[in-house]
C-alpha cells in the first residue's frame, strides 16, 4: 500500500511554475528523501501535501483517500504530520506546555473551558513519559525561546510526533545544526518505529544518504530521478543538476 | 501564600473603604470595576489571542441598549432582562465574530470598528427605539427580591458590582488556564502550528471572541443600572477605545493589568478633569511614558524583577 500519492500536481504562482505534474509515491513504513537545489519546488509540494497550499491541479492521496482539498487541521485528524524548515513552535510558552498541546489536539479535553488545566492528570503524565523519553524532562519549564537552536528542532519534530502520525513529512531537519546536534538527530530519526512513514527535505546530502531508502530528485519543479541512494549517487543526470557540467 | 495574603487584603479593603470613602469615590469605585470587567474581556482578545479590537464598544452598548429599551418599555424584571441582555450581546458577538475573524492585525482593528460604528450608526437614527442621541433616560436599578438593601444606595451597589466582577474574574482567570484557553495561547503563538497539530483554529478563535463579548455585555448591563441612562456614547469609538487603552495601560495577556488599567484611566480623568480641561492631554504624556518604559504596561513597572513567564500566566506543572 502507498502511504503517499502525488499525482500530476502543477502548481503555478502567476507566472511562475514551481511544480510540473510531479508523481511522488511513498510506500508505507518507507524513509524517502526529496533533494533538489534551491528553488526545485521541494518545499511547494510539502505545503501541499500538508494542505498550506492548493495545487493548481494534480490530486494528493493519503492511504489511498483523496486530501487534496481537505482542511490542514483535517489531514492533521487522519494523522499526517509534519516539521518545518523554519522551526515553527509556540515560542512564547515552555516546553511542557508546547507538549500537552500536541498531545491535546485529537482529545475532546481541549474544549474543556472551566477546569484548570493543571487538574488533567493523564494528559500531564503522557506528556512526561514523553518528555523523559526525549531527554527534554529537565528543560520542561523552559520557555521555547530559550532553547537552543538543536534543542527546538527536536521539539519541532516531538510535537509532529505527539500525534502518532502515520506519515511524517519534515522538512531539512538538519537544517543550521551543528555536526553533533545532526547525529543526535539522525540517531532520533534512525530510531522511529517504522510504522511511521517518513518523508523529508535534505540539503545535507551525507543526512539524507544516510537515512532514506529511496531518493527522489527535484529540478525546477520536475522529477527528474528517483532510485536508491546508490542509484542517485551514480546518476549523472543528477551530478549535472549538482556540479553543473554543461559550462564546465 | 502571596495569593492568600492578596485575598485577603482585598476583603479587608472592599469591607472598611466603601464606609470610609466619600459618596464621591464611591461611585468611582464602581465605575472602575464595571470597566475592568469590561477591560479583561477585551483583553482576551488584545492579549491572549493579539487582536486588537476597536470596536468592543458593540458588545458592551448592546446590553446597555437592551436593558435600557426593555426596562422602560416592557418592565423591570432584572432576572429577565439582564441575562437576556447579556445573550444579546452573545449574539452580537456571535454574529460579528463570523465577519471579523477571517482578518488580523490592522484589518481585524479596522473591520472591528466599523462594526461597532455600524450599531452606533443604528443607535444614533432609530429614534423610534432609541430616542436618537437623547438617549434613555430613567432606568432605574433592579430591585432583587430576596436582597434586604435597595441597590439605589451607591454603597450597596458597588457591593453588587463587586460580586460580579469577583465572579467574572474567577471565571476568566480558570478560563485562561483551562485546556482551551491553552489552545487559544498556541494560536496566539503561531497559528499555522495548530493547524497543522489538528486543531481547527478558526472555530478555537469564534468560540473564545463569543466569550469575550458574553463578558463585555455583562459590563455593559452592570453600566446602564450604574448610569441609569443609555446613550449612543455606550456604542462608540471612544468607549471601545477607552477599554483598549486601559488594557495596554495596564498591560496586557494579565487579567491584573486590565484591572490596573481600568483603575488608573477612571481616576484619571475623574482626577484631572477637576483641574483641566486638557486632561486627554495628560492622559496622551501618561501613555507615552508608560509604554516607553515598559512594554508591559504599568503591571510590568510593578513586576519588572518577574520576568515574561511570570507576567504571562502560572504556567502548568509548575
Amino acid at each position: 500500500m502507498k502511504a503517499l500519492v502525488v499525482d500530476n500536481i502543477c502548481k503555478n504562482f502567476g507566472g511562475l511554475q514551481a511544480l510540473n505534474r510531479v508523481r511522488v509515491e511513498v510506500e508505507v513504513g518507507q524513509r524517502q528523501v526529496i533533494i533538489g537545489p534551491n528553488g526545485a519546488g521541494k518545499t511547494t509540494l510539502f505545503h501541499i501535501v500538508s494542505g498550506i497550499l492548493l495545487p493548481t491541479s494534480g490530486e494528493v492521496y493519503f492511504f489511498e483517500e483523496n486530501i487534496t482539498r481537505l482542511p490542514i487541521h483535517l489531514r492533521a485528524n487522519l494523522q499526517l504530520s509534519q516539521t518545518f524548515q523554519l522551526v515553527n513552535l509556540f515560542k512564547g510558552l515552555t516546553v511542557l506546555e508546547n507538549i500537552v498541546l500536541a498531545l491535546q489536539s485529537f482529545k475532546h479535553t481541549k474544549f474543556t473551558l472551566l477546569r484548570r488545566l493543571n487538574g488533567f492528570t493523564p494528559i500531564l503524565h503522557q506528556a512526561e513519559e514523553f518528555l523523559k523519553e526525549w531527554g527534554f524532562w529537565y528543560k520542561r519549564h523552559t520557555h521555547v525561546s530559550n532553547l537552543s537552536h538543536g534543542d527546538q528542532r527536536l521539539l519541532d519534530i516531538m510535537l509532529a510526533l505527539a500525534s502518532q502520525p502515520r506519515l511524517l513529512l519534515m522538512d531539512e531537519p538538519t537544517a543550521g545544526l551543528s555536526a553533533a546536534e545532526i547525529q543526535t538527530i539522525t540517531s532520533r530519526i534512525k530510531n522511529l518505529s517504522k510504522e511511521i512513514t517518513i518523508l523529508f527535505i535534505e540539503h545535507n546530502m551525507d543526512v539524507a544518504f544516510d537515512l532514506a531508502e529511496k531518493v527522489t530528485v527535484l529540478h525546477m519543479g520536475e522529477v527528474v530521478a528517483e532510485g536508491t541512494p546508490a542509484e542517485i549517487k551514480r546518476d549523472p543526470r543528477v551530478k549535472k543538476i549538482y556540479l553543473g557540467t554543461e559550462k564546465g | 501564600m502571596r495569593r492568600w495574603i492578596g485575598i485577603i487584603i482585598l476583603i479587608l479593603l472592599f469591607g472598611i473603604l466603601p464606609h470610609v470613602l466619600s459618596r464621591y469615590y464611591v461611585i468611582l469605585l464602581t465605575k472602575i470595576l464595571i470597566f475592568a470587567i469590561f477591560a479583561m474581556s477585551l483583553d482576551l482578545l488584545v492579549g491572549y489571542l493579539k487582536l486588537p479590537s476597536l470596536g468592543h464598544g458593540a458588545f458592551f452598548g448592546i446590553a446597555s441598549y437592551f436593558i435600557g429599551i426593555f426596562s422602560t418599555r416592557v418592565g423591570n424584571s432584572f432576572w429577565l432582562n439582564f441575562p437576556l441582555a447579556i445573550a444579546m450581546a452573545v449574539v452580537v458577538a456571535a454574529v460579528f465574530g463570523l465577519l471579523v475573524l477571517r482578518t488580523r492585525g490592522a484589518y481585524f482593528f479596522m473591520i472591528s470598528l466599523a462594526l461597532s460604528q455600524m450599531l452606533w450608526g443604528i443607535a444614533f437614527s432609530w429614534r423610534f427605539l432609541t430616542r436618537g442621541d437623547d438617549g434613555i433616560p430613567g432606568i432605574s436599578r433592579p430591585v432583587i427580591g430576596f436582597l434586604p438593601w435597595s441597590l439605589q444606595d451607591p454603597i450597596c451597589y458597588l457591593y453588587f458590582v463587586l460580586f460580579f466582577f469577583m465572579v467574572a474574574f474567577i471565571l476568566m482567570y480558570i478560563l485562561v488556564q483551562s485546556p482551551f484557553g491553552h489552545t487559544i495561547l498556541g494560536i496566539r503563538e503561531s497559528e499555522l502550528r495548530m493547524r497543522t497539530l489538528g486543531y481547527n483554529t478558526w472555530l478555537h478563535k469564534y468560540i473564545w471572541f463569543i466569550i469575550s463579548g458574553l463578558f463585555a455585555g455583562l459590563a455593559g448591563g452592570l453600566s446602564v443600572y450604574f448610569n441609569g441612562f443609555v446613550s449612543p456614547t455606550s456604542l462608540s469609538v471612544a468607549i471601545s477605545a477607552d477599554a483598549l487603552l486601559m488594557v495596554l495601560l495596564g498591560g496586557a495577556g494579565t487579567l491584573i493589568g486590565p484591572v490596573i488599567g481600568a483603575g488608573s484611566l477612571v481616576l484619571l480623568e475623574n482626577i484631572v478633569s477637576a483641574y483641566t480641561g486638557r486632561w486627554l492631554l495628560v492622559l496622551g504624556i501618561i501613555f507615552v511614558l508608560v509604554r516607553m518604559t515598559t512594554p508591559y504596561g504599568i503591571l510590568g513597572l510593578v513586576n519588572r524583577s518577574g520576568s515574561k513567564e511570570q507576567r504571562r500566566h502560572e504556567g502548568i506543572g509548575g
